[in-house]
This record gives C-alpha cells, structure tokens and sequence, in this order.
C-alpha cells in the first residue's frame, strides 16, 4: 500500500518536472538530472509492488530474484541521480551568483565540480555492481544442489554486503559534498549580497 | 524583495541540503541496524527475522518520505521563475554605496 501510494505521487512529480523542463527557457539542466532520478525511483517503488501484488503467488525463485536485482539497480542508480541533481542546483545557483554579480561573489573552485564527478563515478560502477552481484549469487544459490556447497553462497553473498556498505560509504561522502558545497554557495551569496536584507531592502526588481 | 530574489538559493541551503544530510544519516544509521553483525548477530530466530523486516520496512519508508519530500522542495522551485535569475539585477556595491549615502542624508535632514 506505501509503495503504491510513493509509485503514484512519484508519477505525479514526474509529470511536474516534465512540464518544468519543457515551459523553461534556461535552467533545464538540473531539472532534466531531476527527472532521470524521479523516473528511477518511480521503476524502483514499481519493483516493489510488483514483488508484493504480481508475484505474490508465483513461486519461481528465479523471477524473485532478478527482481530483487531489479529493485537494487534501480534503487542505486536513483541514489547517484539524486545526488547529481542537487550538485547541478548548487552549480546553477553558483554561477549565476557569479555572473550577476560581475565577480563580487568570489573565484568559483574547480574542486566543486571535480569532487561530485570523481564521486559519481565510482558510486555508478559500485551501484552496478552491488546489483549485479547480487543477482549473481541469488542464481548461484538457486543452482547449487542444497547442502552441497554452503560457503560458496556465503562468499558470494558476503561480497554483494561487502559492495553494499563500499557503493553507501561513497553515498554518505557525497552528503559531505553536498554540505560542503552549500556552505561556498552561502558565503558566495553572503559577498554578493543578495541575502543581505538591507542591501535588497529598496531594491525592487 | 529580499526573499524574492535569494528565494531558490536560500531553499537549496536550508532545506534541500539539509534534507539530503538527514537522508544520508538515516541509511548510515539502518545500514548499522541491518548489518550482520547488528541484529541478526548469534542464533536467528523469527523474532529476529521479524525485527529485520520491520526495520527494513522502516528504512524503505523514511527513505522514500525523505526523496519524495527533496523531490517536492527541488519540483516546487520551478514556480518561481522571476528569482531564477533574480529578477535580473543584483545589487552592485555601487548601488550600496548610493543606498547608504542617501540613507545618511535622509537622517541628516530629519
């Protein structure tokens, strides 16, 4: 029932951010990375309710867990996405504090786009891989004769935790990015003067 | 004005960052609590397993609340079109400066 409801206003938003791509002029960036990881989320939440509504009487193993691998490669790539939208609106915001500002806001740091990048692309080849290994063990199981070779499926298994925690330790360092990111944004926008109340006080556009 | 024209930035700083930190904590926090050595740590039983899957259920929840509540913030900002570009003008330290003399002769004739 949660995942129908999350499938439904992601649906919703997807169909938002769709309409904000195509009725703005500028600024579509961010928006189009926005859409990607909605419609990533939005597969993912479906995967779920597949599992739990279509194929709650199949008893096929084999089904099961490709979707579980399903689920995973979706829910990851969702993760990355997620991360690269906010990234593309603090660099939108950044630079246009720049620009406007005929370089009162400060030098723009190159580590702020080669930080997210660098991070990215090792949260893509682990979030692939976290799903892929999990499927490959999930078959690796269902093949192998029950009882004949138990410490195989548990290395195998051990790997796919073992890239679970790598692709989540690289997710949690991108929160720092973010973090860090916002507080350049901030002063940026502090030497601009644009959140200076007094500055903007008599300033009506 | 002020808020009209920092309007998306100061959204990005105080609620979209935040909200994404706070959804990081939150899948290093459930990353800890549904780690081997967590809760299914020594002999499983049902109530263990059950335990698991209610926190597993918890995570998935609070994760998509937190996306859904980010994507909302993030879809909500494309309303205010005027503050994209901040209405076109930003003040320069020129105006500032005009700002304030004006303000200074203002009080001196008072």
């Amino acid at each position: 029932v949660i995942a129908s409801l999350f499938s439904f206003l992601y649906l919703l938003q997807l169909i938002h951010c769709s309409v904000a791509i195509i009725t703005m002029r500028e600024h579509r960036w961010p928006y189009i990375m926005l859409f990607t990881t909605i419609a990533f989320t939005t597969i993912a939440s479906l995967t779920t309710i597949s599992y739990t509504v279509a194929l709650a009487n199949i008893t096929s193993l084999g089904l099961r867990a490709s979707r579980t691998s399903l689920f995973l490669f979706f829910h990851n790539w969702s993760l990355v996405f997620i991360f690269i939208a906010i990234a593309a609106f603090l660099w939108d915001r950044e630079s246009m504090i720049r620009t406007k500002s005929n370089g009162a806001s400060g030098k723009q740091t190159v580590a702020l786009v080669v930080v997210p990048l660098i991070l990215v692309f090792f949260m893509f080849i682990f979030a692939t891989a976290q799903a892929s290994a999990s499927a490959n063990w999930r078959l690796t199981a269902l093949n192998e004769v029950p009882g004949r070779n138990p410490w195989v499926i548990a290395q195998h298994a051990s790997k796919t935790n073992d890239l679970a925690y790598t692709f989540y330790a690289f997710v949690i360092v991108s929160a720092i990015d973010i973090v860090v990111a916002s507080i350049l944004l901030s002063r940026a926008a502090r030497k601009a003067s644009i959140s200076d109340k007094v500055g903007n006080q008599n300033h009506t556009p | 004005v002020a808020d009209t024209l920092a309007q998306i930035t100061n959204t990005m700083l105080f609620a979209v960052s935040p909200l994404y930190a706070l959804l990081n904590i939150i899948h290093f926090i459930f990353l800890i609590v549904l780690s081997p050595s967590g809760l299914l740590k020594g002999s499983v039983t049902f109530s263990k397993v059950h335990a698991v899957r209610r926190a597993d259920l918890a995570h998935q929840v609070i994760e998509d609340a937190l996306v859904f509540l980010i994507f909302a913030v993030l879809l909500f900002l494309s309303f205010s079109r005027a503050s994209w570009d901040f209405g076109g003008a930003l003040p320069t330290r020129e105006y500032l400066h005009t700002v304030c003399q004006n303000d200074r002769s203002n009080r001196g004739g008072f």
